[in-house]
């Protein structure tokens, strides 16, 4: 049974794709599948999944394993749980060292205290002897992206890192984040169901729902003229700042697992705009002139 | 700041478990006392194998402190050289059971599926084996003729390694339940996850990753199922099966000591009473290592 399909993505070097979408609706799937560490019984039917040209999905475990840290490295919703607790932190970096670079343990602990401290960690020296739980929720997604910057990735896959934080260390990780883009160059698929922080990062959108992208195009496109219902019933339940609200908008009901989804529209029933097409057949992902794809059909019927 | 490692906080936390530090103290002396049994008897000029008919269970001299024992043989010295062999079975068949169990219970909990079905229904199949027949059996297989050279069926020490084989063929199935079900948990946490994802291989996410959050509970276990050895070694020997004479050890002592119960009742308690105290402090020392080393747990 298929729970993601028909998603076709590209990032380019040095920018930002964010992938939109509630909670279930495939975004992490994706990443696992881009690092081809599916869950047991999960795996990538058809398609390519290609990075410089090589197709990860066609791969064997071992060469996989080179490129995992290497080349794609991947930064965690919850600081806590992704860090050894029984390793310190300058050893969980220096892991990832030891396993792709041609470094030996002196090297390795010298180049984990400088990613420390490029990361904007006080006192790296001492930090690296550190155990995660000595380190605040901050700190530790500090840790994080040292680990996944370590080996100078091409792709750095970040699943919903600031979801954890609090809302100023939100804001700080999303500028590092920036910064560390700008030096490197790395491509980034940044994970969230969170508009407002993505408004910060991304160059490109994609919104997912169910399984499918719905909406994709521009950061700005997305944001300031969505087409696809769900996109702007999405947008109507973050906060802003500029406008006043009594109470949230949301949207009523949940997404339909893999299990209840039909050929119609898998958004058909939580959709105000609904129409008997809806229920007949699934929109295509197709771009009206002048305008930006969007898988609706009652959108792409109003030309 | 100061800092603390997990291990130096788990020490901390021992050092206030009052039991535990007493078992501590009790376990290292008799270990250190165990371990000089070469330097005491050197010292007296005692053999704990001579024996002398003329001074059967004599009682406690100066040059005999316990006294001896039905052959004549000094019953501190063969104390010393009893718990030599007792501690070191327990230790060894705990630690040799507690190895095949962590990697039999890592595999199944690692990789999961169809090895995990295998490997934990083999392990059920151990555990359905009255223990106790099969130990005996197995104590009484005549090594020779399942191919070994005579140097190695019939040297000194064999019944002491057969004992440790047999212990730790059957007492692996406590640990790899154990170490399977932590497995699971902590395959699920994120940073075995982590792990794969920075390109880390199957064996060394099991070793590097996996197994030191795990080491904790494997050593609580290996201290608790230590003393549970001793006792097991006790058995046999009292059965006659486990360590044979002329080495001594203190279920073997047990069993000298029953023929002259009324004669010389002290045979009987001072072996017994070492197994019990050596016995009591593994547990303690258990129970406080599991406190210490895993705040969490209740039991």
């Amino acid at each position: 049974m298929p729970v993601v399909e028909a998603v076709n993505l590209a990032i380019a070097r040095g920018s930002t794709l964010a992938l939109v979408g509630e909670s279930g609706c495939g975004k992490s799937l994706i990443a696992s599948s881009i690092m081809q560490l599916l869950p047991p019984f999960g795996r990538v039917n058809r398609g390519v999944i290609s990075l410089d040209g090589q197709n990860l999905a066609s791969l064997d475990e071992r060469s996989l394993q080179k490129i995992r840290g290497n080349r794609i490295a991947m930064i965690f919703q919850e600081p806590m749980s992704a860090l050894n607790p029984v390793f310190t932190v300058g050893a969980q970096i220096a892991e990832s060292l030891l396993l792709h670079m041609e470094l030996d343990n002196k090297a390795a602990r010298q180049r984990s205290i400088e990613l420390l401290e490029s990361v904007g960690i006080p006192d790296p020296q001492v930090r690296a002897g550190n155990y995660p739980h000595e380190l605040s929720g901050g700190m530790r997604q500090r840790v994080l992206i040292a680990m996944a910057l370590a080996c100078e990735p091409d792709l750095i896959i970040a699943d919903e890192p600031t979801t954890a934080l609090d809302v100023t260390i939100q804001a700080q990780i999303l500028d590092l984040l920036h910064d560390l883009q700008e030096r490197h160059g790395a491509a980034i698929l940044f994970i969230s169901h969170d508009f407002g922080v993505v408004s910060q990062m991304a160059d490109d959108i994609a919104v997912m729902y169910a399984g499918r992208i719905i909406e994709q195009g521009s950061a700005a496109e997305i944001l300031e003229s969505p087409t696809h219902p769900y996109t702007r019933a999405l947008l109507a339940t973050t906060p802003r700042l500029d406008h006043k609200a009594d109470r949230l908008p949301a949207i009523v009901g949940r997404v339909p697992s893999p299990f209840e989804r039909d050929a119609g529209c898998h958004f058909r029933k939580r959709c105000d705009h609904a129409v008997a097409q809806c229920a007949a057949s699934y929109p295509e992902l197709i771009a009206r002139v002048g305008s930006h794809p969007c898988a609706c059909h009652v959108v792409n019927a109003n030309v | 700041m100061k800092h603390y490692s997990p291990t130096q906080l788990a020490l901390k936390r021992l050092r206030s478990h009052k039991l535990a530090m007493i078992s501590i103290g009790i376990l290292v002396s008799l270990a250190i006392l165990v371990i000089s049994a070469d330097l005491f008897t050197a010292l007296l000029g005692i053999d704990p194998n001579a024996v002398n008919l003329m001074n059967r269970t004599a009682p406690p001299s100066a040059e005999h402190w316990l006294g001896t024992d039905v052959l004549g043989r000094d019953v501190l010295a063969r104390l010393l050289y009893g718990g030599r062999v007792s501690l070191f079975v327990g230790l060894t068949a705990a630690l040799a059971a507690a190895s095949i169990g962590t990697f039999i219970g890592l595999c199944a909990g690692y990789f999961g599926g169809r090895l995990d079905a295998l490997l934990m229904r083999t392990t059920d199949s151990v555990l359905a084996l009255p223990a106790l027949p099969v130990l005996i059996v197995l104590a009484a297989l005549d090594l020779k003729k399942i191919g070994l050279p005579d140097e190695i069926a019939y040297s000194e020490n064999v019944s002491f390694f057969r004992i440790v084989f047999i212990v730790a063929l059957l007492g692996w199935t406590t640990v790899a339940r154990l170490v399977r079900g932590a497995t699971l948990t902590i395959k699920e946490r994120d940073f075995v996850f982590a792990a794969e994802g920075s390109g880390g291989s199957h064996f060394g996410i099991m070793f590097r990753h996996i197994l030191p959050n795990l080491v904790s509970s494997i050593i609580v276990a290996v201290t608790l199922s230590t003393g549970s050895v001793i006792l097991l070694e006790s058995t046999l020997s009292f059965l006659g099966l486990g360590i044979q004479p002329p080495m001594a050890s203190w279920g073997a002592m047990l069993t000298n000591a029953q023929e002259t119960i009324w004669e010389a009742p002290m045979l009987a308690v001072y072996p017994g009473l070492l197994i019990l105290i050596t016995v009591i402090s593994f547990n303690f020392l258990g129970d406080g290592l599991q406190d210490a080393l895993d705040p969490r747990a209740t039991s």
